[in-house]
């Protein structure tokens, strides 16, 4: 998934515009309840088991950042 | 205690069920439709993500990740839902309860549509406010009748400022007010200065998909609506919300946080995650087939059971969960729900649904939830006791006694 399409399913998840993929969730307006429906979404979009506690690093908290947190988690070993 | 209304105003024992006995009382749903392994996953997820936030307070809101749930859900009867006029409610009860509290001064009348569902009375009495039967017609509510009924009871020196509607697959009588009618009745409201109260936990449960536009999508500044995920999702879950015109907002949402202090932030986060994912389609499209299959299942059996001359009246609904039975020459339903208990089918007679026993010769039916493979044998139990003689009962009561 590229990154325009996950901020498409960001702004479905969330109800709200991704201008920048690098802007912080929070100032895109996604309250607190609607980071963890993210997070749900996430998970059963890409089949693993989000850490939680993932968002506490902030480098992770923006579309950006969570995408690179997602293809940290997927990224097939190399050579398969 | 102050909360102690003349007449009481309980609610019926609906929900109790004996061994043999097949209950057609308490309005519950039909469960059996609701994915439970996707929901059972999806909580699962909510509390491990999100749980130190989903099992904490919150805020008197309708949480924005769910906004879009209640947006559709109202938009597909033309209604309006925005964060800006939604409270949060653990369920439609907890609505008329804050709306009374809210909108109301002890010593007020407020107009009710009869035959009106019990826990709307008695949340209306227990907030000391007296229902008087709203005017009807053979087509429902009759605005003429308002503007007569509420003059003279201004005459009379009462206060009334709200009429209570179930306009849609009405509970009891599975009754919908049509459009015009919605349209008419609103400019009486409009005339009158009367706040109008809509209740609709049923409107998205037409048996073939219809349905009829709200009042609220009529007139949003005269109409405070209550919605409920009760019939749509699970009662279990205890969420519903109000939509308020803006100018009552705030009284509606300071009411609804001193009965409540907080709603269910795991209700709310449930229902989102639901309808971010599958929708409301495929659901309310299973309940309602569901509910038109049990339907016609009892009505047919009603049509072959008591046939054509029987004191027994009622219409085939279009949607919802009732059927309402009525006698013919008004004798009291009581007795004869009483007697279909000892026969083992228990029924809601209709004094319950009565501001002051006006609708006692009426019986409600519920099928929404009666397994399919005992309707046939409860109708016949109900059929075997409606045929009873009065007399008879008496008799045997004599003997008895
Ligand atoms: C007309 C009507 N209003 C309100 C309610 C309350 O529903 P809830 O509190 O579950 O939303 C019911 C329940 O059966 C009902 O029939």
């Amino acid at each position: 998934m590229n990154q325009s399409q996950f901020d498409q399913l960001v702004e479905r998840t969330c109800s709200v515009r991704v201008t920048d993929s690098e802007t912080p969730l929070v100032d895109l307006g996604v309250d607190s309840l609607h980071t963890v429906a993210l997070l749900m979404a996430i998970e059963e979009e890409f089949g693993f088991e989000v850490d939680p506690d993932a968002l506490a690093d902030p480098a992770l908290a923006s579309p950006a950042g969570l995408l690179r947190y997602v293809h940290a988690n997927t990224a097939s070993p190399a050579g398969i | 205690m102050w909360t102690d209304t003349r007449p009481p105003a309980e609610l019926p024992k609906l929900f109790e069920r004996g061994a043999d006995v097949i209950s057609l009382a308490g309005g519950l749903p039909d469960l059996g439709v609701l994915p439970l392994d996707e929901i059972s996953a999806q909580l699962g997820r909510l509390v491990r993500l999100g749980g130190r936030l989903a099992l904490q307070y919150t805020t008197p809101h309708v949480a924005k990740s769910l906004v879009p749930a209640v947006a559709d859900l109202m938009g597909r009867e033309g209604g309006r839902a925005d964060a800006d006029n939604l409270i949060p409610t653990s369920g439609s009860q907890m609505g008329l309860t804050a709306v009374a509290l809210a909108l109301g001064t002890p010593g007020d009348t407020i107009l009710t549509q009869t035959p009106a569902y019990p826990g709307a009375t008695a949340a209306f009495r227990t907030a000391g406010l007296l229902p008087h039967a709203a005017p009807e017609d053979a087509e429902g509510l009759d605005p003429a009748g308002l503007r007569r009924v509420v003059t003279e009871l201004r005459a009379a020196g009462r206060t009334v400022r709200l009429l209570y509607t179930n306009p849609t697959f009405q509970n009891p009588t599975g009754a919908t007010l049509a459009v015009p009618r919605r349209a008419e009745v609103l400019a009486a409201c409009r005339e009158l200065d009367l706040l109008l109260v809509e209740d609709n936990p049923y409107g998205l449960l037409g048996f073939d998909g219809t349905t009829t536009t709200l009042f609220q999508a009529l007139d949003p500044e005269r109409v405070v609506y209550l919605g409920t995920f009760s019939k749509i999702f699970a009662p279990g879950l205890r969420s519903g919300w109000i939509a308020a015109p803006a100018h009552l907002r705030y009284d509606l949402a300071r009411v609804a946080e001193i009965i409540s202090l907080s709603p269910s932030a795991l209700a709310q986060g449930a229902l989102a995650a639901y309808h971010s994912r599958s929708g409301w389609d495929t659901l309310i499209d299973r309940y309602r087939d569901s509910y038109r299959e049990r339907c016609t299942l009892m009505a047919d059996a009603l049509d072959a059971e008591l046939g054509t001359d029987s004191p027994w009246h009622w219409q085939r609904p279009d949607g919802g969960f009732y059927l309402w039975l009525r006698h013919r020459d008004r004798a009291d339903a009581g007795p004869y729900a009483r007697a279909a208990a000892d026969r083992g089918v228990s029924v809601v007679p209709g004094g319950h649904f009565s501001i002051d026993g006006e609708h006692a010769h009426g019986l409600r039916l519920c099928f929404s939830n009666v397994p399919r493979k005992k309707i046939t044998e409860a109708v016949g139990r109900l059929s075997a006791a409606l045929t009873e003689l009065p007399s008879e009962r008496r008799e045997l009561a004599e003997v008895a006694g």
